[in-house]
C-alpha cells in the first residue's frame, strides 16, 4: 500500500469510526462519576454487546462466515482469510498466504487440529487444547459471566491513542487477559493475552478499529494482530450470517488419519 | 475475531522464522514496490536504525554503541546524493554489527552496476576450493552439459573477469568460509543474466586446457515462488534412489531452498522411499528460508514432538518441535522413517538448513558429511523500507537443543568430506559416499531398517 493509500485508510477509518460514534451515542452511554471511579467490567462488556448490535441480535445467530483479507504490511506477505464458526463451539479458520500456501486451523467440539505446508497436519493437545476449545465458543464475544473467574477493570489508560478503560479477565484455569474498551464508544478496541503452542507460550497482542455493519451485527473491519515482532493485518470483507453447512467443520483427511491407532497397535 | 487472531498468531509464528542467507538475493533487485520512490535518504535511514533498535535480539548490539552509530552515520545518509550512496551508507551501518542476516535489498540496481539482471542460468555450480573456482555439478541436458562441460573443471574467468581477480577483491584477512561464499556469490552474479543471453566463460578441462565457452542461459528451473518482498526463488526438489557399497537401497533427496513448495513433494518423496535402508539429506548450497519447515520436515524422521533447537529473541523464546509426520500424501496413517538418516552439508548450507542440520545432529537422529556449514544462522524478518529497498535484519538468535549457538560456528560434520578436484573429474561424491557407506554400517549391511537401531 503506497503512503497515500495508507493515509486515505487512516481517514476513511477516522470517518467510518466517527459514523459509528455518531450512531451509537444515543444508544451507549456510561456514566463515570466526578471523582472517575472506574466501572465495573461487567458494565463495559455489556456496553460493547450493546454497541456491537445488542445480546439478543448475537444470541440470534447460530452460525457465521467471514470472508476477507490478511496482510503483513512491514514485508510485503498478503493472502485471503475465510473463517467458519457455529454454535455452540465450532471453528475454522484458513488464511492463504502468496508465496506459501494455505494453513487452516479448527475446531470441531472436540478436536483441536491446524494444518499447513510448512509443518503438516498437527493435533492440539494439553493446554492449547483447552484453549481452543474455550477460544471456539460461537458466543465468546459476550464474555459471559461463567467463563471467567473474575473480570475486573484496572485502569483507564490510553489504548492507540484513545482513553480506554483495561479491563482483566481471569479464567477459570488461572490464566489472564487484558481487554481495552473505548471511553467514548464503548467498543472493544484491543487485547493482549498468551496462548500455549507447540512452539510455547506466545504473546498476541490484537488492536480492533474500523467498526462497521455487516448485517445486524457490528464487526471490527480491521484487526492488528502482533505476535513477536511482526504485525498482521486483518481485515473483514463480508460476514454471512446462518448458512454455514456443518460439514465444514468435519476433519480433514490427514487429521483423522492422525487420530488412528498406529498399525500394528 | 479471537479465533481468527489466534490462526493467524500461528501462521505469524511459522513467517517470523524466516532464516534464508543472502545467496539467493545474487539475482537481482527485490520485487517491484509501488512504495519506491525517490532517495528519502533521512526517512530512510531512520528506519533501518529503528528497526534494527527495536527488534535486534542482541540489546547490547553486539557490543556497539547504537545511538553513537546513528550520530555518526545519519549525517552522512543525509549528504548522500544517490540512492546508492545511501545504501552504501545503510549496509556500513549494518556491518558494524558484525553478523548475519543483516543486509539491504535494492529495489533498484546500484549507480554504474554493470550486472545484467535476470534469473537464467548457464546449468552448473561451482565451489572454491584449495585447487581453484571447480565446477561441482552440472545439470544433464543444461547449457553447460550440452557445450561438454564436466564436473572437475577448473573456472579461469566468467565474463572476462578472471577468477583470481574474484578472490583478489577480499581482504587478505578474510575468513576462509567467508571467502569461499563470497567468491561463489561474485561468480554467480555473473554467471546469472536474463534467459537467452550468452555468457563467456573460461574453464580448464582436465587436462589443465583451456576452453572458452559461450553459454546461453536457460530460465531458471523449479517452481518459482515469490514471498512477499523478497526475490522470486526457484524451489527444486530432487529425489532418487542410490545403492550403497554393500547393496542396500538409500533414498537421497535434495532441495534448494526451505520454502513451503517443498513439503508436499518432500512428502511425496517420503512415501516413495519409506522403505528405503537409509535417508540421505542432501543440503549442500541450500540457503535457507522458511525455518518453521524444520519442525514438519524433521516430524518425517521423528515418531514424537522433540525439542530440536530454539530461537531467542529480546523477550521471548520459541521452540522448533517436530511434528511427527504420521499421514501420507494420501491421507494414509504411517510411521514415521525409522532408519538412519544422514545429512550433507557444506559452506553454502545456511540458516534454516544450519537450523535443520545443528538440530537432528543435536538430538543424535542424523550424522552429517561434507564441510562445516555457513555460520549464518539468525532468524530474520524483513522490511521494507521508505525508499523501496528491503532491510533484512536478524531479531532472534538460534540454539540446538544441546545449546549450540550456530552463528559464526556452523555445524560441524560428523564426517567431513571435501571434494578435490580429482574425485569431482571421477564422477565421485566423497561426501555422498560417506554417508551410503555409514547408512551400510549403521545397519549391518543388511537390507531393511529393522538393522538400524536409534540411538
Amino acid at each position: 500500500m503506497s503512503r497515500f493509500n495508507l493515509r486515505l485508510g487512516r481517514a476513511v477509518s477516522r470517518v467510518l469510526s466517527v459514523v459509528a460514534v455518531a450512531a451509537l451515542a444515543a444508544a451507549s452511554s456510561v456514566v463515570v462519576p466526578a471523582q472517575e471511579a472506574l466501572p465495573p467490567a461487567r458494565t463495559l462488556i455489556d456496553r460493547h454487546v450493546k454497541a456491537i448490535g445488542g445480546r439478543d441480535a448475537v444470541l440470534a445467530h447460530s452460525s457465521m462466515r467471514i470472508t476477507g483479507t490478511v496482510s503483513f504490511p512491514a514485508n510485503g506477505i498478503s493472502g485471503s482469510l475465510e473463517a467458519f464458526a457455529a454454535k455452540p463451539d465450532k471453528a475454522l479458520v484458513k488464511l492463504n498466504i502468496v508465496g506459501i500456501g494455505e494453513a487452516a486451523e479448527g475446531f470441531d467440539g472436540t478436536v483441536a487440529w491446524s494444518q499447513s505446508p510448512m509443518t503438516g497436519p498437527m493435533l492440539a493437545q494439553g493446554k492449547e487444547l483447552e484453549q481452543k476449545k474455550f477460544d471456539a465458543d460461537f458466543y465468546g464475544e459476550l464474555r459471559q459471566e461463567d467463563r471467567y473467574k473474575s473480570t475486573t477493570t484496572v485502569e483507564k489508560t490510553t489504548w492507540e491513542g484513545r482513553p480506554s478503560y483495561k479491563v482483566k479477565l481471569v479464567r477459570h484455569d488461572g490464566s489472564e487477559e487484558f481487554e481495552y474498551y473505548d471511553v467514548e464508544n464503548g467498543f472493544r478496541t484491543g487485547r493482549e493475552f498468551t496462548r500455549d503452542m507447540v512452539m510455547g507460550q506466545v504473546k498476541i497482542q490484537q488492536t480492533a478499529s474500523d467498526y462497521q455493519k455487516f448485517g445486524d451485527l457490528l464487526h471490527p473491519a480491521t484487526t492488528k494482530v502482533n505476535v513477536m515482532s511482526v504485525q498482521q493485518v486483518l481485515t473483514i470483507v463480508t460476514v454471512e450470517y446462518d448458512k454455514v453447512d456443518p460439514a465444514v467443520f468435519e476433519l480433514p483427511a490427514a487429521i483423522k488419519a492422525l487420530m488412528k491407532a498406529p498399525a500394528g497397535k | 475475531m479471537t479465533r481468527l487472531a489466534g490462526a493467524a498468531a500461528a501462521l505469524a509464528l511459522g513467517l517470523n522464522a524466516f532464516a534464508l542467507a543472502h545467496l539467493d538475493f545474487t539475482r537481482g533487485a527485490v520485487s517491484a514496490s509501488p512504495r519506491t520512490q525517490a532517495p528519502q535518504a533521512v526517512e530512510t535511514f531512520d528506519a533501518a536504525w529503528t528497526i534494527v533498535r527495536d527488534t535486534h535480539f542482541d540489546k547490547t548490539f553486539n557490543g556497539v554503541d547504537w545511538n553513537a552509530v546513528r550520530a555518526e552515520l545519519r549525517p552522512r545518509a543525509a549528504a548522500a546524493r544517490t540512492t546508492s550512496e545511501l545504501r552504501a551508507v545503510l549496509r556500513g551501518m549494518l556491518a558494524l554489527l558484525g553478523q548475519s542476516h543483516f543486509t539491504i535489498l535494492p529495489a533498484t540496481a546500484d549507480a554504474g552496476q554493470d550486472i545484467p539482471s535476470g534469473t537464467g542460468e548457464p546449468g552448473f555450480d561451482v565451489r572454491l576450493t584449495g585447487e581453484g573456482l571447480l565446477v561441482t555439478s552440472v545439470e544433464p541436458g543444461g547449457p553447460a552439459a550440452q557445450l561438454g562441460v564436466k564436473p572437475g573443471w577448473r573456472v579461469a574467468a566468467i565474463g572476462g573477469t578472471a577468477t583470481g581477480d574474484l578472490v583478489r577483491t577480499l581482504p587478505p584477512e578474510t575468513d576462509e568460509r567467508v571467502r569461499r561464499l563470497e567468491v561463489w556469490r561474485a561468480a554467480q552474479v555473473r554467471l546469472r543474466g536474463l534467459a537467452g543471453t550468452g555468457v563467456m566463460v573460461a574453464f580448464e578441462d582436465a587436462a589443465d586446457k583451456r576452453i572458452e565457452l559461450t553459454l546461453v542461459r536457460r530460465a531458471a528451473s523449479g517452481q518459482p515462488v515469490t514471498v512477499g518482498s523478497l526475490p522470486t526463488m526457484f524451489v527444486r526438489v530432487d529425489a532418487r534412489r542410490r545403492q550403497t557399497p554393500s547393496g542396500a537401497v538409500a533414498g537421497v533427496i535434495a532441495f534448494n531452498v526451505w520454502m513451503a513448495a517443498v513439503d508436499a513433494q518432500v512428502q511425496q518423496a517420503m512415501d516413495d522411499l519409506r522403505g528405503a535402508d537409509g535417508i540421505v539429506l542432501d543440503l549442500r548450497g541450500n540457503p535457507g528460508g522458511l525455518a518453521f519447515m524444520l519442525t514438519g520436515i524433521s516430524g518425517h524422521f521423528l515418531g514424537e514432538r522433540v525439542l530440536l533447537g530454539v530461537m531467542k529473541t529480546r523477550d521471548s523464546e520459541l521452540k522448533f518441535v517436530s511434528n511427527p509426520r504420521l499421514v501420507n500424501a494420501r491421507g494414509e496413517r504411517v510411521p514415521h522413517y525409522r532408519g538412519p538418516v544422514a545429512i550433507l552439508v557444506d559452506g553454502l548450507s545456511g540458516s534454516a538448513s544450519e537450523c535443520f542440520a545443528g538440530g537432528m545432529q543435536s538430538i543424535k537422529r542424523a550424522r552429517l558429511f561434507g564441510e562445516t556449514t555457513m555460520g549464518q544462522a539468525l532468524p530474520a524478518l524483513f522490511d521494507r523500507l521508505p525508499n523501496g529497498d528491503v532491510l533484512i535484519h536478524a531479531y532472534g538468535d538460534f540454539v540446538t537443543a544441546d545449546g549450540t549457538r550456530l552463528e559464526g560456528r556452523g555445524v560441524v560434520p560428523d564426517e567431513p568430506a571435501v571434494p578435490r578436484r580429482r574425485d569431482l573429474l571421477d564422477g565421485r561424491d566423497p561426501a555422498l559416499e560417506a554417508a551410503l557407506a555409514w547408512i551400510d554400517r549403521a545397519t549391518s549391511g543388511r537390507n531393511g531398517v529393522s538393522g538400524w537401531r536409534q540411538p
